[in-house]
């Protein structure tokens, strides 16, 4: 029998369809161009500078060759590492807290205000530790500047470590409790574990954001040509380093910039790249941050 | 679940093996042996642009003669460096422009601020033109007081004017506009050119008043400002047309730059001077000689540019010089600290001053090295003088 | 064996509890702290320093109109641009690539990279690359052809509210796509289906279909990519000129609430001190607003799902 429906699409759409797809295609273009741009010229710009000299020395006089950027990638290390020691511990407990006792009041109030944490802009933290460290110890220390890249890291950590242990079924849980297990060896052992894929991208997604931070340690860490001797004393810093660097006027040390910036891109890939790969596919929202 | 047991694993290693090359290289850096009897201290000092390439010669020469004191500097520019000095979260502040009154009023009670010259420099209107004839206008163009002080008024508005022609009698001056380019932070270089206008030309002095590090710039037809000295000369050299005040060193420092040049400035007996180290020495030597404050004094009126303006004997002299200088407590607080700080400071005053000739910084006359050890002198912990 | 079991969980509890409890005492220190640093400012200036459109430190005279002005200009430029790309890329990672997810995958991952590039990189290839390109071969085109239009009036200099929004443009754009992106996945394939089995083409399933469906989802992904672009700092601070000014020119330099903070915060003391924390307030107060309004968004459409972000 022959059908009566139509067996063709009018023209119009076929062309609106068609023009609809080539929009979005230049929408990827031109999403992607800007990536390979800065990609691009950071690799081609930063790899002059890159040797193991530049990687391990301090960095020399203006216009004096062998100097390094060894002191910067330390001290964003250090900081980080002190802001991890800060936010890690208290940036899951509080996470645990907010998927297992969630129906708790103070759950749900400390739940608001780690949103709220979210949106304050990191230099407004840095304002923050500025006040209440920097002002009242009368220093610039490496210690502020971990503490304000710590306020930035806690609310990623502790958001996406609830998210994680929500995604842990219910089940799971009664069945430990069924047999017995108290519910503090239930939550320790049984849900963190099932959900640490999801904490560790929580911590890992936190340290990617910290490290590229600026702000917030230009106003409580200052900068430093040497080793910082203590976490009490300013610090480099490779995100001040290269702010300072870019807006000099010395050409090697613009130079310097994009090395350090390189060595920046790489570091921050490398991150993103474990991210990816302890995530897969799945809390494909955890991308999503302010 | 294997998978992240790999990954934590592998994040282990990674650090334990960065970590350890760290600390390797830390740890073998070249022995730090010292004969000097100084206590290993660290000096903090946040201030200017200007001088940070200098800052970064004598970190590295000092280094050298007392290892166990390490000096950080910060380059924020002056207003952040009189600031962390109020403030007391630095051991020394940097500034091109001596404090205000108002800001010698907001220091701690009971603390005086002393102000030692450790460098000068001199400010020049850098620009980038391209001329009628198609070159492009290398340095030597020639300005005044009156003239730099219409252009950043605004009345004078393309580069083919009678005045600046005037100055200019065998220049092919090209009809383009001209772009006043500034900064937009605070700055003791616009504090220094500022006061240069404020002296040699009155309507600047009514339209805009007395000299500031953030003056109150007259909007002139096309104006950009730009952060720090660097900014400034980003923004002068990618702008066909562009003027502006900069210090000296950025013009020489700025290897790459192929479309940053200076001009010359009159002089009172006349003479179109082109800045350089030994007309800048010049200067500074007849601008001290009328004598500087005491070091514990407030040096809010002082000014190599009102001591050389209008000095019409001086041939020699480029007129709009100025020295940098740094802020210290004459009370410290701290042995350790106060000790480290007069000794860094007594060594870029005595030694260090004759490393930055290449650099474009100009070594402080005999007179005013004098002024600055005397001043040094002046500190104190617990109310016994530290150098002796 | 009860009681020993109730201890445990007991102290697990209290310190959890007293983890949810720090994040409660910093968010109210940060705010006691930001209203205490600005109190002497907003007595001396009052509300008109919303208003106030004169920024002059070393005459007292301060308003916040400026920057104000130009986070919202900026952002609203980055939007502009960074918006319907963001749109497209998800479309086709979700809709076009529905039979290749390895490539979506990979696109997305891509596309994700941008946002691994951290502010100051942006800002160093924003003076010594964007810069002179846009100047050169985008404003001053423009400025030449339409510079009757008030929006390109200005002469071109390349350190503008343009190039500021163009930098926030690239920076948003991983944000708001990986949102739409989950926000599209997460439309049942049976209204596609349905739309298909209509004799639909691809664009009209699209555009008819699973985009209304997700729509304030999509709002939602709009309005974090706002909130991103309005907290940014050091690339703005870079390429923007910092002179407070309100202009409708877009080639004309201008400065935003993070900008002058960045700025203007380590060189200020007493008022001005205070006046820039207000700044501070203002910006999180905004940002705030932001957030609440993209989650409220976002949670209509995600609610149940596996989809949170």
């Amino acid at each position: 029998m022959k059908s009566n429906l139509p067996t063709s699409i009018s023209l119009w759409r076929k062309i609106v369809n068609k023009l609809m797809t080539v929009l979005v295609l230049v929408a990827v273009v031109l999403a992607v161009i800007p990536l390979i741009l800065i990609l691009g010229d950071v690799f081609v710009r930063g790899a002059p500078a890159i040797s193991i000299g530049f990687l391990t020395h301090l960095p020399t006089p203006v216009d004096v060759p062998g100097g390094g950027i060894a002191n910067a990638i330390i001290g964003t290390f250090t900081m980080v590492g002190i802001a991890s020691l800060i936010s890690v511990p208290i940036g899951i407990g509080a996470g645990i807290f907010f998927s297992e006792w969630s129906n708790s009041k103070l759950a749900t109030i400390s739940g608001f205000m780690n949103d709220v944490l979210t949106g304050f802009p990191s230099i407004v933290l840095g304002l923050f530790v500025f006040v209440i460290l920097v002002l009242t110890t009368k220093q610039f220390s490496a210690f502020a500047g971990g503490l304000a890249l710590s306020f930035v890291m806690l609310p990623i950590i502790a958001r996406t470590t609830s998210e994680s242990l929500r995604l842990v079924p219910m089940t799971l849980r009664e069945a430990s409790m069924a047999l017995g297990v108290p519910r503090w060896k239930t939550v320790l052992r049984i849900v963190i574990s099932t959900g640490k894929n999801g904490l560790l991208t929580g911590i890992l997604l936190a340290v990617a954001r910290a490290t590229g931070e600026t702000a917030p340690i230009l106003l409580t860490a200052s900068t430093s040509q040497y080793f910082a001797k203590s976490i009490f004393q300013p610090t480099a810093s490779l995100t001040v380093l290269i702010y300072n660097y870019a807006t000099s006027a010395s050409t090697s040390w613009q130079t310097q910039a994009w090395g350090a910036a390189l060595v920046l891109i790489l570091i921050m890939l490398g991150l993103n790249l474990l991210v990816k790969l302890t995530v897969g596919r799945n809390l494909a929202g955890t991308r999503a941050e302010l | 679940m294997k998978n992240t047991y790999i990954i934590i694993a592998a994040i282990v290693v990674i650090v334990i093996i960065i970590g350890g090359a760290f600390a390797y290289i830390y740890l073998s850096t070249p022995g730090k042996k010292s004969t000097s009897t100084l206590a290993s201290a660290t000096l903090n000092g946040e201030g200017g642009t200007l001088v940070a390439p200098l800052m970064s010669v004598w970190q590295g020469a000092y280094a050298a003669v007392e290892p166990q004191i390490t000096v950080n500097y910060n380059p924020q520019g002056s207003g952040a460096g009189i600031t962390a000095f109020q403030q007391k979260i630095v051991d020394f502040g940097e500034s091109d422009a001596p404090m205000t009154a108002t800001q010698y009023g907001a220091l701690p009670s009971g603390t005086t601020a002393l102000t030692i010259p450790i460098s000068a420099s001199a400010v020049v209107p850098a620009y980038n033109l391209k001329l009628a004839n198609g070159t492009v206008c290398k340095n030597g163009l020639n300005f005044n007081g009156t003239v730099l002080a219409n252009i950043f008024l605004g009345t004078i508005t393309n580069w083919n004017d009678p005045q600046i022609a005037a100055l200019n009698p065998t220049i092919p001056l090209p009809n383009t506009p001209i772009t006043t380019v500034h900064r937009s932070d605070g700055s003791g270089t616009m504090f220094a050119f500022t006061d240069f206008l404020y002296k040699e030309s009155s309507s600047w002095a009514t339209k805009v008043g007395k000299p500031s590090t953030t003056p109150s710039w007259p909007t002139t037809p096309l104006e950009l400002a730009a952060p720090k000295n660097a900014g400034v000369a980003a923004a002068i050299a990618g702008n066909n047309g562009a003027i502006g005040p900069l210090e000296i060193a950025y013009i020489l420092e700025n290897t790459g730059q192929s479309s940053l040049y200076y001009g010359t400035v009159q002089n009172a007996a006349g003479n179109f001077i082109i800045a350089n180290v030994s007309n800048i020495a010049a200067t500074l030597q007849a601008g001290a000689t009328a004598g500087l404050p005491a070091g514990n004094a407030q040096w809010s009126s002082v000014s190599i540019i009102d001591n050389t303006y209008n000095n019409k004997t001086a041939t020699t002299i480029y007129p709009i010089v100025t020295m940098t200088y740094a802020l210290v407590y004459e009370q410290q607080s701290s042995q350790t600290q106060g000790a480290a700080l007069v000794n860094f400071l007594s060594w870029i005053v005595n030694s260090g001053q004759s490393l930055g000739t290449g650099l474009g910084y100009v070594p402080l006359p005999a007179n005013i090295v004098a002024v600055d050890n005397t001043s040094i002198k002046l500190i104190t912990y617990n109310g016994t003088p530290i150098q002796t | 064996m009860q009681f020993r079991q109730l201890r445990g969980d007991t102290i697990l509890k209290i310190i959890l509890a007293v983890a949810s409890l720090f994040i409660i005492v910093l968010v109210v220190g940060l705010a006691v702290e930001l209203s205490l640093g600005s109190a002497s400012s907003i007595f001396k200036f009052g509300p008109g320093f919303l208003i106030g459109s004169n920024w002059e430190p070393s005459q007292n005279v301060l308003g916040a109109l400026p920057f104000i002005y130009g986070t919202l200009l900026t952002s609203a430029i980055a939007i502009l641009i960074g918006f319907p790309i963001s749109l497209g890329v998800a479309i086709f990672i979700s809709e076009k690539l529905k039979s290749h997810q390895t490539f979506g995958f990979m696109l997305g991952t891509i596309i994700d990279l941008l946002a691994a590039v951290p502010s100051v990189i942006y800002g160093l290839w924003g003076v010594f690359i964007l810069i002179p390109f846009l100047r050169d071969y985008v404003e001053k085109p423009l400025h030449n052809s339409f510079g009757f239009i008030p929006l390109f009036s200005g002469h071109p200099f390349g350190y503008d509210f343009f190039t500021a929004g163009v930098i926030l443009a690239i920076m948003i754009i991983p944000t708001m796509s990986a949102v739409s992106r989950d926000v599209l996945s997460v439309v049942p394939n049976s209204q596609r289906e349905a739309m298909y089995s209509l004799g639909a083409t691809d664009w009209e399933v699209t555009g008819k279909t699973v985009l209304p469906y997700a729509r304030s989802g999509i709002f939602g992904a709009f309005i974090l990519g706002l909130g991103r672009a309005f907290g940014e700092t050091m690339a703005v601070t870079m390429v923007i000129g910092n002179i407070p000014s309100i202009s409708s020119n877009l080639f004309s330099a201008g400065a935003t609430l993070s900008s002058i903070i960045a700025n203007d915060f380590s060189e200020s003391t007493g008022i001005f001190q205070s006046s820039i924390i207000e700044l501070g307030l203002i910006l999180f107060f905004v940002a705030l607003l932001i957030n609440v309004l993209a989650r409220l968004l976002l949670w209509r459409v995600t609610r149940g799902t596996r989809v949170k972000f």
